[in-house]
């Protein structure tokens, strides 16, 4: 395992569309498992440090207009901060529909054999 | 009936959306007042252009003229006490009178007149129609005619905006019109579903929006009543607020790309903060309005103009430049006087000298010039 690369549980330790706070030496990080795949950012916002990790796993409404259902496109992905509603998507860290910029860190995952492992870069 | 019918030798063309590059200098046209009132004296006005059935009623139930405001206003019929014509009658009654104390005087290339009748404040809606009808019959026949300077507005019902677009797209054909008029204290925000007629009508007839200082429907703020004219008067950024915020959040933007929005007689210090106040909220909170593709402020700097009237002025002129520069647009602005009302703004003193020359002849003339597309018409 790369030096970078930090065994953060059994996979089983992780429900789908929860969201998991590991520690990684002073670290923290924000783990979702989507499916059998695993996805990680830093667990502060860059907003105003609220802890991502106690926010909720969503997706993101679909385009529509006015008095059209509202349908949520991308469940599993979009992850919304506890404090202000920002929304991130969870695999590129980006914020959506944001009027001005903001990123969160994102990190790799895989997974090797039941353990899930994180590169912290 | 003896309606005359609105001109329709005045052909209407469409204006295109706004371009916040556009600029409507160079046209010769040097003050535009963009907010003049006109008033009939008493409902006796408006009978050539009602039905016999209209006036036998009015007649026989003694109905006043509906007004827009429950607070005596210090100044009677918020009125310049040098308004009031030879006649006897109200100030803002007689065009030639205003024609003399307001276009001549100041040299007014062309004047926009919003009435302050209170169609919408008759619960009667047969009635509230037939004045709606005569409203615009009386402004073509008795004061468009008067004087080519004079511009009209379309008053509507805001209790049946299926009635108000038709008399809109029939009103429209006489270009003298140059917009829809809505009073902004309303019975609900104007962006809410049921007033989708009015302005898709407006937009269909290329017309522009105004949304003017007065109305009611409820108590006048959020809080409830208010005791004097002063807090009715300040509170009106509230209400203006409030449709602001409508229009954006319930898309009507993104139905009607093409629709173009003026508000009249609201002041403009209050819309940075708006927009940034918006913003922020879009942030935590556009997934309950999925329909909105860019940030709220873009669509208020994309649709939304605003006249100076009642002009804000701060102890320190500077800080009005500062709020210039914040709203980011320098078409946003267009010049008004209010005439004959007692906050007046003379075209020569209202705007500070600080006002650098080119935004100073957008906001007196080349802004409404390219908004309401005067040369086009």
């Amino acid at each position: 395992m790369d030096s970078k690369e930090h065994d953060v549980g059994a996979v089983s330790e992780f429900e789908p569309g929860e969201i998991r706070k590991k520690m990684v030496g002073s670290r923290a990080i924000a783990i979702v498992r989507k499916g059998d795949s695993f996805l990680a950012v830093r667990d502060l916002c860059p907003h105003q440090g609220a802890p991502l990790s106690s926010g909720t796993v969503s997706g993101t409404p679909r385009r529509c207009v006015p008095g059209e259902e509202i349908v949520l496109d991308r469940v599993g992905e979009i992850l919304i901060c506890p404090w202000h509603g920002w929304e991130f998507d969870l695999i590129s860290g980006g914020t959506l529909d944001n009027p001005r910029s903001g990123r969160v860190r994102t990190y790799p995952v895989r997974v090797k054999g039941n353990r899930v492992i994180v590169n912290i870069g | 009936m003896n309606r005359p019918a609105v001109a329709t030798e005045h052909r209407q063309e469409s204006s295109p959306v706004l371009d916040p590059h556009a600029s409507g200098t160079g046209s010769g046209l040097t003050l535009i007042d963009a907010d003049v009132h006109n008033y009939p004296h008493a409902m006796e006005d408006f009978f050539p252009f009602l039905s016999e059935r209209w006036r036998t009623y009015i007649k026989h139930s003694g109905m006043p003229l509906p007004g827009i405001s429950m607070y005596p206003k210090v100044f009677e019929v918020a009125a310049r006490r040098d308004a009031w014509p030879p006649d006897g009658k109200k100030p803002g009654t007689n065009p030639i009178f205003s024609r003399q104390q307001l276009l001549d005087p100041w040299k007014i290339d062309l004047a926009i007149l919003n009435p302050l009748v209170g169609i919408s404040a008759v619960q009667n809606v047969d009635l509230s129609n037939a004045l709606m009808r005569a409203t615009n019959d009386w402004m073509a026949s008795v004061w468009l005619d008067a004087d080519p300077r004079w511009r009209g507005s379309i008053v509507v019902n805001t209790h049946d905006p299926a009635s108000s677009a038709g008399e809109i797209k029939r009103v429209a054909q006489d270009s003298r019109f140059v917009q829809v008029l809505l009073l902004v204290r309303s019975h609900a925000p104007y962006g809410r579903r049921q007033f989708l007629p009015i302005f898709e009508a407006a937009a269909e007839c290329g017309l522009p929006v105004g949304i003017h200082f007065g109305g009611g429907g409820g108590p006048i703020t959020p809080c409830g009543w208010p005791s004097y004219y002063i807090e009715d008067h300040t509170a009106m950024v509230q209400a203006f607020e409030t449709q602001v915020i409508s229009l954006v959040c319930e898309g009507i933007f993104e139905r009607i790309p093409e629709l173009r929005v003026v508000l009249i007689e609201g002041g403009f210090a209050w819309i940075p903060a708006l927009m940034w106040r918006l913003d922020k909220n879009y942030r935590g909170l556009h997934s309950e309005v999925p329909w909105l593709k860019k940030a709220p402020s873009e669509y208020i700097k994309a649709h939304i103009r605003a006249t100076t009237q009642p002009m804000e002025e701060p102890s320190e002129p500077r800080h009005l430049i500062a709020i210039l520069e914040m709203l980011q647009c320098d078409d946003f602005l267009m010049f008004a006087t209010d005439y004959p009302h007692w906050d007046f703004d003379a075209p020569d003193r209202a705007l500070p000298s600080q006002v650098p020359k080119d935004l100073r002849e957008k906001i007196m003339a080349g802004n409404a010039n390219s908004f309401y597309g005067f040369e086009r018409a």
